[in-house]
């Protein structure tokens, strides 16, 4: 386990006294810049403009329906897959305007990959289902796909516990366990950003724990975006929080300034539940 | 002052039965309705039973022989019983037609499922489903003038008679069964999968083909197998097509006999009723019977649980769960909550890199223009299926509009070419129509009323529902040799219009059943809830608040089954008149109809054929016109439909 004290004096010691964002940029970071997305020409995320710094997990907070899981999905275009969903602006990141039409989407998503909130296997075995996006990338070698799966699995901290039954049905994981295979089958195509959709909601506070452990590991080597609904779990494992109201981001800084020194009055009467 | 309300006098003691008399017969007369599949079943079975046991009665026929032997020669001095040649037909045309329908109709799927817009998919879906309405004569006929000539063409020697042009035009016949179970088996699955597969970086086709084909694979088999189960059981395109001399060979351009072809010809050729080739249609039938049986129970149970939606997450079947227990107890492990405590996070170290980043650009490259070409390979299938269509009515118009005239509808008929007029074909197929609205349309709506609102679900119900499921998959030529058996020699009614419309009445009762129940699903539960809180008893309850509310959508089912019934020949073949001068004047006359008119026809000389093509066009028109009423009707219902 992780100290969580340890961490965050760490990420203090990144911050300037003001608690603002450090201003270190990275070409990794995502910047996003005034964003915005439509339902059937329906407003949905209103004008948001942030960066994600890179190797640092950031979460996202807000009631339901205030955009901020679709906010999410644009970041590697899933939004396109809905019919009538548009959006405008700009998401830069490596160097380029991700939203570009010129960028192919099916290469960006093995680059941002996306964890989501129902845990969805696909209905293959556990070793196929992390197999498979390594088999789109051409590695057709068993011994190579035996040993990526191998190394995947111990990534997601699942190997113990399927080893045994690697050519069993997934579904017949529990939602811990199948939603921590989706997260190594992101991983298995070598992503450099995971974004997460309320990963934890469908599941257990033991099942919940683990996934938080393995998220906390995971950005030391990813960039992590989460949505989540649960504050808590937003103060527990992330560096940045935006805080989303009505398709806007309202507020966006150090998690911990947000939950402790909120500068808006929304995200304060939202932090402390007194919220519609 | 006056407290006591209106109805203070009306009220009766709580021990009192609210539901009286009639309210107990009506769900009596209900319950007799919904037995009617029993003795329809029991009519099957009875037919061919006692059928079979004639024909092995014969001491020329032997069970051995007749099961194995490879020749069958039923009529002559020397006659030889052995199916197999009947077996290999049957075989042909059913295995043909599934290797050019099961593609072509997948593709179209999929097409229809990922890729067309909704717009374009509420517009060629019922294209498509136009293919099924098409009566199996028209395909026939079509098979032995326009595709028949086209392969003798390419292939000389190909014989007039031959099973590729039959395999070729039921691809077609059951085209639109693989595409609509298929597309229901990939729309069925979760819009999750596809977006898991997308979100790693899947092309939209590899999505497609590597997770949604996969995940509906149980019901793209159900799809196959029920047009397999289609084909076999198909009588008139064979009869008219694929020829009626049996051959044990597998020579796609050569002439054979599949079962149902040998059933059919025993009706309409000069073989004498009480010799053992007349008799055998009846152990070829229980064959038949036995075999498309099986083979739609199958297909059934997997649409059943498409339709019940535990395709969408499949869990391991009960036996794998066993299965993986006893592993687990085996490899000594405990529950799977235990188990969770197993792992640790170790670190995470991503310089083991394991996908070569060199040649990713020249892959995807080749990644998505194999997804191009697939989806343009998958709207192809759709496009041919188009333009099959389009040809076909094509085709019969040119031919066929030349000979419609007043005459030709209105006139009475003689013997020679230049005399000849469908006018008691029309009036037969109109009151043969009317008959079997009569007979059909009050036991099946009775039936579906019983089981969707009185019944509850016990063992009986669940019987006689499986039992409608099954007589629904019962081939049509079987259906008209039970009309034969049990109406024209049982109930001694003749070759009349009356027993004519009692066998279409068999054919078409399943189909309204099904259709009626599903107008009466369609009704909301909370109006038989809120009849039901007020003390409206239940036949109360349907009677004012359920069927005012189903009506249309029982009008709609029923036209669309009665549009079927008029394209039917296979089911009257052994009952309806070669000839007739007149219309019927009674239900007991003898009588014609439209597709047994273009049947005999087609059979004649050349110079009937745009006579025929002519009755085609009548025939469609008609379906047209009934087609359109449903359609206007339904549309109607729903327009002022405020729930």
């Amino acid at each position: 386990m992780f100290s969580f004290s340890r961490l965050r004096s760490k990420r203090d010691g990144q911050t300037d006294p003001k608690g603002t964002i450090s201003t270190s940029e990275s070409e990794n970071d995502i910047l996003i810049e005034d964003l915005n997305i439509y339902y059937s020409g329906k407003k949905a995320v209103d004008d948001v403009s942030m960066r994600i710094k890179e190797k640092s997990v950031t979460a996202f907070i807000g009631p339901s329906g205030c955009g901020k899981s679709t906010l999410l999905r644009n970041i590697n275009r899933m939004n396109e897959e809905i019919v009538g969903c548009t959006f405008d602006g700009r998401i830069l990141w490596m160097g380029q305007n991700i939203l570009d039409r010129k960028v192919d989407p099916v290469s960006l998503r093995r680059r941002i990959g996306m964890v989501f909130q129902k845990p969805n296997p696909f209905p293959k075995s556990i070793f196929d289902n992390i197999a498979y996006g390594p088999k789109l990338l051409g590695i057709r070698n068993k011994k190579e796909l035996a040993g990526i799966v191998e190394r995947i699995l111990k990534d997601a901290a699942l190997w113990e516990e399927v080893k045994d039954r690697l050519k069993d049905p997934a579904m017949g994981l529990s939602g811990g366990q199948q939603q921590r295979l989706c997260i190594a089958r992101a991983l298995a195509v070598e992503p450099d950003v995971i974004l997460m959709d309320e990963p934890c909601s469908a599941l257990d506070p033991i099942a919940t724990a683990k996934i938080e452990d393995l998220i906390n590991e995971l950005k030391k080597e990813y960039t992590v975006v989460i949505v989540t609904h649960n504050m808590q779990q937003a103060a527990r494992i992330s560096d940045n929080t935006g805080f989303m109201y009505l398709g806007k981001m309202i507020e966006f800084g150090r998690t911990q300034q947000i939950f402790e020194r909120p500068k808006e009055e929304l995200t304060e009467k939202y932090i402390r539940g007194r919220f519609g | 002052m006056n407290t006591g309300g209106y109805l203070r006098g009306r009220r009766s003691p709580l021990t009192k039965r609210v539901s009286g008399l009639s309210e107990r017969a009506v769900i009596t007369f209900l319950f007799l309705a919904s037995s009617a599949a029993v003795f329809i079943t029991i009519a099957i079975i009875y037919t061919l039973v006692e059928g079979t046991f004639n024909f092995f009665s014969f001491e020329e026929v032997k069970l051995f022989n007749f099961l194995f032997g490879t020749g069958w020669v039923p009529s002559g001095r020397d006659p030889e019983f052995g199916m197999l040649p009947l077996i290999s037909g049957t075989l042909m045309v059913a295995g043909g037609t599934i290797v050019i329908a099961g593609p072509i109709g997948i593709g179209a799927a999929l097409f229809l499922s990922e890729y067309a817009p909704f717009k374009l998919r509420t517009f060629l879906k019922p294209v498509v489903e136009l293919l099924a309405g098409i009566p199996s004569i028209v395909y026939g006929f079509f098979a032995l003038f326009t595709i028949g000539p086209l392969i003798r063409d390419i292939f000389p020697e190909a014989t007039y008679f031959n099973v590729l042009q039959g395999v070729i035009v039921m691809s077609f016949m059951v085209l639109p069964i693989i595409v609509s179970i298929s597309d229901d088996a990939m729309k069925a699955v979760p819009r999750y999968l596809r977006e898991a597969s997308l979100a790693l970086g899947a092309t939209k086709w590899e999505t497609s083909f590597k997770v949604v084909i996969p995940a509906a694979s149980s019901g793209i088999a159900a799809s196959i197998l029920l047009g397999i189960a289609r084909a076999i059981g198909e009588t008139m395109v064979v009869t008219l097509a694929v020829g009626s001399v049996a051959g044990f060979h597998f020579n796609f351009l050569k002439e054979a006999q599949p079962m149902t072809s040998y059933i059919a010809q025993t009706a309409t050729g000069d073989i004498p009723p009480g010799t053992p080739a007349a008799e055998a249609a009846f152990a070829v039938a229980l064959v038949l019977f036995l075999l498309t049986f099986l083979i739609n129970r199958i297909a059934g149970r997997i649409v059943f649980r498409i339709k019940k939606g535990s395709m969408a997450k499949r869990e391991p079947s009960f036996l794998k769960k066993k299965a993986l227990e006893i592993k687990d107890s085996i490899l000594k492990k405990d529950t799977m909550i235990e188990e969770e405590t197993v792992s640790r996070v170790i670190r995470i170290d991503r310089s083991k890199r394991s996908i070569p980043e060199k040649g990713q650009d020249r892959r995807l490259r080749i990644r998505h223009i194999k997804g191009t070409l697939g989806a343009s390979l998958s709207a192809l299938c759709l496009v041919i299926a188009v333009i099959f269509l389009i040809y076909l009515l094509y085709d019969v118009f040119k031919g066929g509009y030349g000979v419609i005239s007043w005459d030709f509808l209105t006139g009475e008929p003689g013997w020679r070419v230049s005399e000849l007029s469908i006018m008691p074909a029309i009036m037969g197929s109109i009151y043969l129509m009317l008959l079997t609205l009569v007979f059909a349309v009050p036991v099946s709506v009775a039936t579906a009323i019983y089981f969707n609102e009185i019944a509850r679900d016990t063992f009986y119900t669940r019987f006689i529902k499986r039992m409608i499921q099954n007589l629904a998959g019962v081939p049509s030529i079987v259906i008209g040799l039970v009309g034969l058996t049990i109406f024209v020699r049982l109930f001694d009614l003749g070759t009349s219009l009356l027993a004519g419309s009692l066998t279409l009445a068999l054919m078409m009762m399943p189909i309204i059943v099904v259709s009626s129940e599903e107008a009466l699903k369609a009704v909301p539960q909370s109006f038989r809830e809120a009849a039901r809180g007020m003390g409206a008893t239940r036949w109360q309850t349907v009677k004012d608040h359920v069927l005012p509310n189903a009506v249309p959508g029982m009008i709609t089912g029923t036209i669309l089954a009665l549009s079927r019934a008029i394209g039917e020949t296979a089911p009257i073949l052994f009952i309806g008149a070669i000839f007739a001068k007149t219309a019927p004047n009674g239900v007991m006359d003898s009588f014609v109809a439209l597709p047994l008119t273009i049947f005999y026809w087609s059979r004649q000389v050349e110079e009937y054929k745009p006579f025929a093509e002519g009755t085609i066009l009548v025939l469609l028109a008609i379906l047209l016109t009934m087609n359109a009423f449903a359609i206007i009707i339904r549309y109607r219902s729903q327009k002022r439909r405020d729930w």
